[in-house]
């Protein structure tokens, strides 16, 4: 097998398993599918373009995270508060929280929406993807000490805000 | 403002997210005020994050890896086949050094007198050939036995470094060799 096919497999493979997840994110800081589909497709571009194949996975995935969320901030003047799904438009929401454990959907969208850009990129990378203050500090261009500072405040008022509205963990099941 | 940390919250975090459930970091994260935070946002989160990949509408999909493979235009050089196309061009470049040093060679054999004419008539290369006559005459003292060859073999060092030089810049790669 040729060198290239092994690249191209490598690719195949770590782009199913990273894509999905890059989109959302994308998706969900950028609110316009539009532009996140325009930002998710130069972020593997980049991606091509510039890796280095014998970087471990880890280090891969957060290299396209990176390319990703650079592109969001040099995007983020395009970011307008417009709701992503059809729904929202319309008013026809569905029913919020009816229990603690169901604090989901659309009161969900909204609490996420209400938070700046930059805000909804560092609680993504941070609790969704997992990643080290260093690893986010890197991606965003930001000394660790301040992402550390940023994620404090960050999650203090989101976990104080989910708990004001019933939302509790320890309790589920 | 004091900002409250726990050596626990990295680890917490990274495992929530990697699916993982870690008895330990749970009992802990009840006890912790900071975990216990961080169990609350990365829990919500996580939920975000599944709502949003089942919300995402299917008449938009995902564009496939090798549709981006091919488009990408200037994915990674396959450096064998790049050298292979390269090859003829090494080998007339191999052939031009070696007629152009056979050529030279030659000439110089060939025209041996004229070039010696030539030479004569430069200014100071009379008193040069002199100077190193009288040198060889006067029985050749240690000192003139150092600097003849020293000279001469500073001579030929700064040739091979002014050709060799020109020669590596010339064939140098332009694009970068991945690290293996």
């Amino acid at each position: 097998m040729s060198e290239d096919q092994k690249r191209r497999d490598s690719f195949q493979e770590f782009y199913d398993r990273v894509a999905p997840g890059l989109r959302g994110y994308i998706l969900r800081v950028c609110r316009d599918a539009a532009l996140a589909d325009d930002i998710f497709q130069e972020s593997f571009m980049k991606f091509l373009r510039t890796v280095q194949w014998n970087m471990h996975q880890r280090q891969q995935q957060a290299f396209v995270f990176k390319i990703a969320t650079r592109l969001i901030i040099d995007n983020f003047r395009r970011i307008k508060p417009e709701p992503l799904d059809p729904g929202e438009k319309s008013g026809k929401t569905g029913s919020a929280a009816t229990s603690p454990g169901e604090y989901l959907g659309p009161d969900m969208k909204k609490t996420f929406d209400s938070l700046k850009p930059h805000d909804r990129s560092l609680l993504w990378l941070a609790y969704v993807e997992g990643y080290s203050h260093e690893e986010i500090a890197e991606m965003m261009g930001l000394g660790s000490k301040s992402i550390k500072v940023l994620l404090f405040r960050l999650r203090g008022s989101c976990a104080a805000e989910l708990r004001s509205k019933g939302y509790s963990p320890e309790e589920q099941p | 403002m004091k900002i409250e940390t726990c050596p626990w919250e990295e680890k917490l975090r990274k495992v929530l997210a990697g699916g993982g459930s870690d008895q330990a970091l749970r009992d802990h994260a009840r006890q912790c005020p900071v975990c216990r935070d961080v169990l609350v946002v990365s829990s919500w989160m996580l939920k975000f994050r599944d709502l949003t990949l089942d919300s995402i509408p299917a008449h938009r999909p995902l564009p496939s890896a090798q549709e981006l493979w091919e488009r990408s235009p200037a994915r990674p050089v396959d450096l064998g086949a790049a050298n292979k196309a390269l090859k003829p061009l090494y080998v007339y470049r191999k052939i031009a050094w070696l007629v152009s040093g056979a050529g030279s060679a030659a000439l110089l054999l060939l025209e041996f007198r004229k070039i010696k004419g030539l030479l004569a008539s430069l200014p100071g290369f009379e008193q040069l050939a002199v100077f190193l006559k009288k040198m060889a005459e006067s029985g050749s003292g240690p000192l003139a036995q150092v600097i003849a060859p020293a000279a001469l073999g500073l001579a030929a060092i700064i040739l091979l470094i002014l050709v060799t030089g020109m020669k590596r810049g010339d064939t140098r790669l332009k694009y970068s060799v991945p690290n293996k």
